[in-house]
């Protein structure tokens, strides 16, 4: 109880502390809120409190001359003044202002700024003058200063001080960029009051008078410069610029502007100039696409004004500046068959100009193309067609198919769109499975055709290559070309037909040889047998037709009137899809020669009798007319000579943009698989053109095989064996079939064979026949003697003697009857069938009735001999008086009847029951390289922007030739255009002034109308000719007999712009020289000299074909005194200045070339001429003479990094003395500027990407090499190769640029090390290696386990994957993963992308899974197939 | 025998130890000599002045390298002199209205001259100690100096230094005469030193509580393009930070200001 006490005593004392600890909690709670609402009404009170302030000169914190109220007074370093600091003198807020820098600052106490040496004024805002913010212009630049801050920064910047107020929008954008320039005037001292003026900038207008933003033809200026209509171009500017008259520059080219004063007042901005460019104005802009450029007659825009146009950089054909695309001659599908001669070329835009560029020659590159942001962007790649020709090394279909469909450049023939229509055809089967019967497709009856057609070319490129279709060479060359794949620079086509030699060109050029495009060819070629079996033929109960391969339109087979004309059609569009082969057209859309004739389409026909008939009817094996026509109207083919001009807008129609498929890989070993597909080729071919030898040796058999004994026939010979009946039997060769006579050994008998006797008594004796010989073979002993009978021989069997005949017949004897009769049978059924030309089938029939009726009449004749000699040794009546039926009949006895029915029965069922006729008919198809056309417009291959070339020429006609004697690209010419060519006077290229006169047939004058003809004698002139046809000319000074003895080559072009200037620009029709008055009477290679008089000129000109006028074509000229007073001009230098040196390099050997020989100096600065003390070595004789230019040459020393710029001076006529005051040589004091750059830095090869990599993906693995430069030339410009161990360097796809790049479409598994060389124009070169490490995943995923978690079933794969699931099971794991797949076979995916996999668990469910990797390898069968249980 | 025949031949092997790795120790001296050997610094004996130019130039550029980095953190200042404090970052306040809704006074109206001095101040000592190992390193030579004196010159993309110092050795009885060394960084201050004037000056081309007091960064940047600027930070009492950054170098200066309280 005292327990229970004290427990509650607790309690309460415990409650108690509680509620006074609450309490006392509550009251300072209470006392805080009080106090907070206390302290949140002081500001309240006080903010009707006044309290004094004082400045604080500097507080606690930092801060400076700042008012505190006196509360505040603890924030104050020092004592609060009594006053607020707009009282307290070293607190005044004023400007500061430092004249050292320039800088002014607001509101700053005037301690402070005296405290630094600032000056300080009390103008709060800094209104004073040196505080006025400005334009500081520096250079091309400006910014806002105060002028002493201006002047500090010209003087460190080395500029001349610029202090100029803001613009009117407050801003210096005024004084930036080119807008400082103005007119700079100077007096012209001629009391006219007119200035000069030259439109520069301040800076460089010292001592004029500046006129900023004034051009030099305002009309307030009062210069001599007055608007023009000249303009020109300027560096780094696009617009066209118009030009006054003293060649300054002013605004922007406006047509409508050139009599607008205010216009030509004051510069005005291309931004408020006109804003279509065009012929009237120039305010061109590069990235709006067109740029200030020289006008080109005929491809520009005439301008109204100038020679200079805002030229469009993009094409005429809508095509962008810098963009390329393919170019063919056809509208290719990604399965085109070429027309023959077509070539792919590569459309380039650049400047406003198309180029075109050719792809390889016979179509082993083709043109593919990618577009981007409406860009195309085109390449040429390896056309792969020889692996798809190897393709067809593979033994059956499915296997070709397989190979084929590696190869993305292939396709198989029947599954070109539309050409299903052919499946089905004889020939053209998707399976060949070899069976014995004889609807194999494979054009095989029994052995016939057994090794023709063994597999039928179905795989076919996708792009036909161009091969050779005329002769060329020979053949071992042609296999020696095939073997090395075509990529030795072997003869790649004839090259001048003319001269028929061998053109070494280039691997990629190569066109094979006509034996090798025959082969190629062949390999479309296909025989086609019919079989024909008549059963029968005497009864004429049954006839049958098999084997018909629907392709005998004389079989009874309506089938074949449907399936003929088709099936010629199949394999005319086989063939042309192996090359130029079969029948189609050229590049001008006309078909070629070749015809259905007996070389295409030959038949043969075996009859009954086993008779060959060749050259059997073709009729109907014809083309259809809507097949041809459809050939020769190919749509889509842009014809040879359509695409005359470069400018045309017709490039448009020939942009083909279908091709997107990438390169594929270049593969090894395509010469060895090119050769296979030749071998196999050529035993295709040989084995068709002895099939028809085959057939006929079958048919041969088949003929024996029927007329021989057979069966029945040897039984009998046999037969006659057991007998008793004397007498022979004689086996001819070549009557035995190939069943084995057996002559028995019961009863003794020879055989004698060849003069081997053989004797029945010592065992069995076989006797066949090989080969048409009687083989003859008898165990005798341990061996075997074997004796041979030559065909005409006999095997004579003799019977031994025997008992003699009883007097009844015997059954031996009435067999033996039989059989004698039966032979005689045979022999005279074969006479008689011989005699009256029955066919195998008949004679058989009839030999077996003959051989029965012999039976009957033998076995009849027994036994009428019997009962004649049973009479006679009976005492009957002797002879055959006394033969009587009873006697007749009891000697026949019941197994002579038997015998006779027999026979007379088997009689009738030969006759009527036996023999059948077999037939014949052999299509053969030839599929030949294509033949031209008999007469073509030779001349379409020239009048084209599409490159001429030999193949393209030849395909035209063949009266087609390809003439290279100009040089390559040659000239396709028909050889009745290649006389030599005629000449005539070209006026325009004639130096202005003068005329040609006196022009004949055989030469012209030059002369000088107004110098009584005679042209200046210190003035260099040009004169031109023309030639009606393509050639090169030569001009001579003196008589020569041939085109090659004569000395200078004279200048050709082409007429502006035409298409051939694109193919050959050695050879034309326009043809000009320079004579120069310093050669003298001389000449070098390539330059003419005139002297005092007259001077006479020989010209010959070689046409296209190598033919050219023998008499020479003469010019005359004469010419008058004069004294040379021109300077020497210095024409160019090479390299050419602002060239680049390597790093480190310091010297360099640089040619300079002048106009007439001259004594040449330079300096580093500009000197005069006689002060400047390093001299060039220059060329003074004739015979130096360039062009009519001549060289000097000097080595610059002492280079520094950077420019080096030096100045070149030139006095002419060497000879004379420059203090001869006499004659005083000229010299030129206008120096010409050089400048070599030496690099501050190598060239480095900064990135290489992918580099030491591992790619792992399916086969063909592509990836793309890029790599980054950097160096001296526009930040590391240079020229990129790369190379593989074991290959030469390769130039980057892309590169002359910073960046270089190559894709690789294929790269071969393993590690692939690379080298990377880059070199830029000075020299600098860097190499680099790098890895990359190509594994290839080609195996599908495998499921390692599969597993019920959570209700879930759970497959782990070895790779990462995605799984489907299939629980169909019908279809069980007959099911694709393709999308279609996915969708209709209602798939389900499982969970997990990697390698775990998960889907619902369902009891007593079959899960059938099929995985496929990343890289697309997929299980054909199911990875697994699962059946959940509960 | 043997163990006799042991004996000598140990005390043989220590020897040739004690020789090898006596040689090694030498390498390892005279290679440690030559990597330390500073190769930007011209031979004392083949080069004297140039020695004691190097020299100089490189603890001067250090020295200015240091003071630098630091002055433009702390807005001109070795160290802050008017600080403000937001989120534990101190800021400089170069102009200040104390709380007050006012225009703020410039403190320092000659910063440039200040940031000057400041630098000066902060490399001199380090000047003169480089001097005196210079002097120890020509203990061997006759040295002769007058005392020193400094210039601190901030311009466009520079800070240059002019020390101006007679100094005279004698080095092989060859007597070199220095009488100045001049010393320059590549540093945007002045830049930065610009634009905060224009900044502050913005700032305070206005009146408080009539019209917002901003500086018009964007046409400061126009026209400097190689800058940028930005107000990351606003305080509760008209507060600004302000951080110019040089593009290039990604260098930072900060600086506050408060204007126009409220």
């Amino acid at each position: 109880m005292n327990k229970e006490k004290q427990k509650n005593k607790m309690k309460k004392k415990l409650i108690s502390l509680f509620e006074i600890t609450t309490l006392m909690f509550s009251m300072f709670a209470f006392m805080y809120f009080i106090s907070f609402a206390f302290l949140i009404s002081v500001p309240l009170a006080s903010a009707v409190t006044y309290t004094p302030t004082g400045c604080c000169i500097e507080g606690n914190d930092g801060a400076i001359c700042q008012d505190f109220s006196f509360l505040e007074q603890d924030m104050c370093k020092t004592n609060l003044l009594s006053t607020n600091c707009a009282s307290v003198e070293n607190c005044q807020k004023g400007c500061c202002y430092s004249a050292s820098e320039g800088i002014c600052s607001l509101n700053s106490p005037k301690e402070q700024c005296l405290l630094n040496g600032g000056n300080w004024t009390k103008s709060p805002n800094c209104e004073i003058p040196q505080c006025t913010l400005g334009c500081c212009v520096l250079g091309e630049e400006a910014s806002v200063t105060t002028p002493r801050e201006c002047t500090k920064l010209s003087r460190q910047l080395n500029f001349e001080t610029n202090f100029q107020p803001m613009d009117a929008s407050g801003a210096c954008q005024a004084y930036t960029g080119g807008s400082t320039k103005g007119a700079c005037l100077t007096s012209t001292n001629d009391y006219s009051g007119e200035f000069n003026c030259k439109f520069t900038t301040k800076a460089t207008c010292k001592s004029g008078d500046f006129r900023p933003r004034f051009l030099c033809t305002a009309p307030e200026l009062n210069t001599i410069c007055k608007p023009s209509k000249k303009t020109t171009c300027i560096d780094s500017k696009d617009q066209v610029y118009y030009l006054d008259t003293c060649n300054n520059l002013a605004n922007v080219y406006d047509s409508t502007k050139l009599e607008d004063e205010a216009y030509w007042t004051v510069k005005i901005d291309p931004a408020s100039s006109c804003s279509s460019p065009g012929k009237d104005c120039g305010n061109c802009d590069y990235i709006s696409g067109s740029v200030c450029e020289k006008y080109r007659d005929g491809k520009d825009a005439k301008p109204t004004y100038g020679d200079n146009v805002c030229r469009d950089l993009n094409c005429a054909n809508g095509k962008k500046h810098g963009e390329t695309w393919c170019i063919s001659d056809y509208t290719n599908t990604e399965t085109g068959v070429a027309p023959i001669g077509s070539r792919w070329f590569k459309g380039i835009c650049m400047d406003g100009e198309i180029t075109i560029e050719p792809c390889a020659d016979f179509n082993n590159e083709i043109c593919i193309q990618a577009s981007s942001n409406s860009r195309t962007e085109a390449q040429c790649i390896m056309n792969d067609w020889r692996s798809c020709i190897s393709a067809n090394d593979e033994e059956t279909y499915e296997q070709v198919e397989d190979e084929c469909e590696d190869y993305e450049q292939c396709i198989m023939f029947l599954d070109i769109p539309g050409n299903e229509q052919y499946v089905g055809l004889p020939g053209f089967m998707r399976t060949n499975t070899i069976t014995s019967d004889f609807t194999d497709p494979r054009g095989r009856v029994g052995t016939i055709g057994a090794n023709a057609n063994t597999i039928l070319p179905h795989c076919v490129p996708k792009n036909t290559p161009g091969m050779v279709f005329w002769e060329t060479q020979d053949s071992s060359q042609a296999l020696q070309n095939m073997l090395s794949g075509g990529n030795s620079s072997g003869s790649g086509s004839s090259g001048s037909s003319s001269s028929n030699a061998p053109i070494a060109s280039a691997g990629n050029q190569y066109g094979g040889t006509l034996a090798e495009t025959q082969a190629i060819c062949s390999l479309g070629s296909f025989t086609c047998v019919s079989h024909k079996v008549t059963d029968n033929p005497n009864g004429d109960t049954e006839k049958t037709d098999r084997g018909n391969w629907q392709c005998n339109l004389q079989a009874e087979n309506s089938e074949a009137q449907e399936t003929v004309p088709l099936m010629l059609e199949a394999l005319n569009e086989r063939c042309r899809s192996l090359g130029p082969c079969g029948l189609y057209v050229n590049i001008a859309g006309e078909i070629g020669n070749n015809e259905f004739d007996n070389s295409t389409i030959s038949r043969t026909y075996l009859d009954a009798n086993g008779n060959s008939h060749i050259n059997y009817n073709v009729q109907g094996y014809e083309l259809g007319e809507g097949y041809l026509s459809g050939l020769s109207g190919k749509p889509g083919l842009v014809r040879a000579g359509s695409l005359k001009d470069l400018t045309m807008a017709l490039a448009r129609a020939i942009i083909t943009g279908k091709l997107t498929s990438e390169e594929t890989a270049t593969r090894t070993g395509i010469a060895q698989q090119s050769q296979s597909a030749i071998s196999a080729a050529n035993e295709n071919t040989q084995s068709n053109q002895q099939i028809i030898s085959n057939v006929g040796g079958a048919i041969g058999t088949l003929g024996l095989s029927q007329m021989s004994f057979g069966t029945a026939g040897v039984a009998g010979a046999a037969g006659a064996t057991t007998g008793a009946v004397a007498g022979t039997t004689t086996l001819t060769a070549g009557m035995v079939s190939s069943t084995p006579m057996v002559f028995g050994a019961s009863s003794a008998s020879t055989i004698s064979v060849g003069g081997t006797v053989f004797n029945t008594a010592n065992g069995a004796v076989f006797v066949t026949q090989q080969g048409g010989t009687l083989v003859a073979t008898q165990a005798q002993g341990l061996g075997t003697v074997t004796a041979y009978a030559a065909p005409g021989d006999v095997a004579v069997v003799t019977p031994a003697p025997g008992t003699p005949a009883g007097g009844s017949a015997g059954a031996g004897s009435l067999l033996a009857g039989a059989a004698v009769g039966m032979m005689a049978g045979y022999w005279i059924g074969v006479m008689i069938a011989r005699n009256s030309g029955m066919t195998p089938g008949e004679t058989t029939s009839f030999v077996g009735a003959m051989m029965g009726v012999g039976a009957a009449l033998g076995t009849a004749a027994v036994a009428v001999y019997s009962a004649v000699t049973a009479t006679t040794t009976t005492g009957a009546t002797v002879g055959f008086a006394g033969l009587s039926w009873a006697g007749f009949s009891a000697a026949l006895g019941p197994v002579g009847w038997v015998i006779l029915i027999a026979a007379i029965l088997y009689s009738i069922y030969s006759y009527y029951f036996t023999g059948e006729d077999h037939e014949y008919w052999i299509m053969q198809y030839t599929c030949e390289p294509w033949e031209p056309p008999t007469q073509g417009d030779c001349s379409l291959c020239n009048k084209d922007i599409r490159t001429c070339s030999e193949y393209r020429c030849r395909s035209l006609g063949m009266n087609c030739q390809y003439y290279i004697e100009n040089g390559e690209p040659g000239y396709c010419a028909s050889l009745d255009e290649t006389w030599s060519a005629t000449i005539i006077p070209w006026p325009e290229a004639l130096t202005t002034g003068l005329s040609y006169s006196e022009v004949r047939e055989t030469g012209f004058r030059i002369i000088n109308p107004t110098n009584e003809g005679m042209v200046e004698k210190q003035e260099s002139f040009t004169f031109g000719i023309i030639t009606d046809k393509y050639a090169q000319c030569k001009i001579d000074n003196k008589h020569t007999s041939t085109f090659d003895e004569m000395s200078v080559q004279m200048e050709t072009s082409i007429p502006a712009y035409s298409a051939q200037e694109a193919q050959n620009p050695s050879q034309g029709s326009y043809h000009k020289v320079t004579l120069s008055p310093h050669m003298g009477n001389k000449t070098s290679s390539d330059t003419l000299g005139f002297v005092e008089g007259e001077n006479n000129y020989y010209i010959r000109c070689r046409n296209f074909a190598g033919m050219y006028n023998r008499a020479e074509f003469a010019v005359k000229v004469v010419a008058d005194k004069g004294e040379d007073l021109t300077p020497p001009a210095i024409t160019s230098f090479s390299p050419v200045s602002g060239s680049y040196l390597k790093v480190g390099e310091n010297s360099s050997s640089v040619v300079m070339w002048v106009n007439e020989p001259s004594d040449c100096k330079y300096s580093k600065e500009n000197k005069l001429f006689n002060q400047m003390n390093s001299s060039l070595y220059c060329m003074t004789n004739p015979e130096s003479a360039k062009l009519g230019e001549w060289p000097c040459y000097a080595l610059l020393d002492n280079l520094n990094a950077g420019d080096n710029k030096f100045y070149f001076k030139c006095s002419d006529q060497p000879d004379l003395d420059l203090n001869n005051t006499a004659r005083r040589p000229n010299v030129n004091e206008n120096p010409k500027e050089y400048n070599i750059k030496v690099c501050k830095e190598g060239l480095n090869i900064t990135s290489i990407t992918p580099e030491n990599q591992i790619i792992t993906g399916q086969a063909p693995i592509s990836a793309k090499l890029e790599v980054k430069t950097s160096g001296c030339i526009e930040s590391g410009k240079s020229k990129c190769s790369y190379k593989f161990e074991n290959t030469d360097y390769i130039q980057f796809f892309s590169t002359n640029a910073k960046t270089h790049s190559q894709t690789f479409t294929s790269m071969p598994a393993g590690n692939n090390k690379l080298t990377i060389k880059c070199i830029d124009d000075a020299g600098n070169f860097d190499e680099k290696e790098a890895w990359i490490n190509v594994t290839i995943d080609n195996l599908e995923p495998i499921i390692t386990r599969a597993y019920d978690l959570s209700r879930n079933l759970v497959v782990l794969t070895n790779e990462n994957s995605v799984c489907y699931v299939n629980k169909n099971v019908s279809s069980k794991c007959d099911f694709n993963l393709n999308p279609e797949g996915i969708i209709s076979q209602n798939l389900t995916l499982m969970e997990g992308i990697e390698k775990t996999h998960r889907i619902a668990w369902e009891d007593n469910s079959l899960y059938f899974v099929k995985c496929r990797d990343v890289f697309g390898n997929e299980n054909p069968q199911c990875a697994m197939a699962i059946k959940t249980y509960i | 025998m043997k163990k006799e025949w042991i004996k000598v031949n140990s005390k043989k092997g220590q020897l040739t130890i004690f020789v090898i790795v006596a040689i090694i120790i030498v390498f390892i001296i005279a290679g440690f000599l030559l990597l330390n050997k500073n190769s930007d610094i011209p031979s004392l004996k083949e080069n004297p002045s140039g020695y004691i130019k190097a020299s100089v130039d490189k603890c001067t550029k250090e020295a200015i390298e240091e003071a630098e980095k630091v002055i433009i953190k702390n807005a001109g200042f070795i160290e802050q002199d008017n600080p403000w404090i937001f989120n534990l970052t101190s800021y400089e306040l170069l102009c200040d209205s104390s709380g007050k809704n006012n225009l703020c006074t410039n403190n320092h109206p000659m910063l440039i001259v200040e940031t000057q001095n400041q630098i000066k101040e902060y490399i001199a000592p380090k000047i003169n100690a480089c001097f005196e190992t210079i002097k120890s390193s020509l203990r061997n030579y006759k040295y002769q100096s007058e005392s020193n004196e400094i210039n601190v010159m901030i311009v466009d993309k520079e800070i240059r230094t002019e020390i101006k110092k007679d100094l005279v050795i004698e080095v092989n009885e060859q007597k070199v005469n220095i009488e100045s060394f001049n010393v320059k960084i590549s540093s945007p201050l002045y830049k930065f030193i610009y634009l905060t004037n224009r900044i502050i000056n913005q700032e305070l081309d206005c009146n408080c509580g009539e019209e917002s007091c901003n500086a018009d960064l964007v046409n400061l940047m126009r026209y400097n393009r190689e800058f940028e600027i930005i107000k990351p930070v606003y305080g509760m009492n008209g507060e600004e930070v302000f951080t110019i950054t040089e593009i290039n170098s990604g260098k930072q200066f900060v600086f506050a200001i408060r204007n126009c309280a409220y």
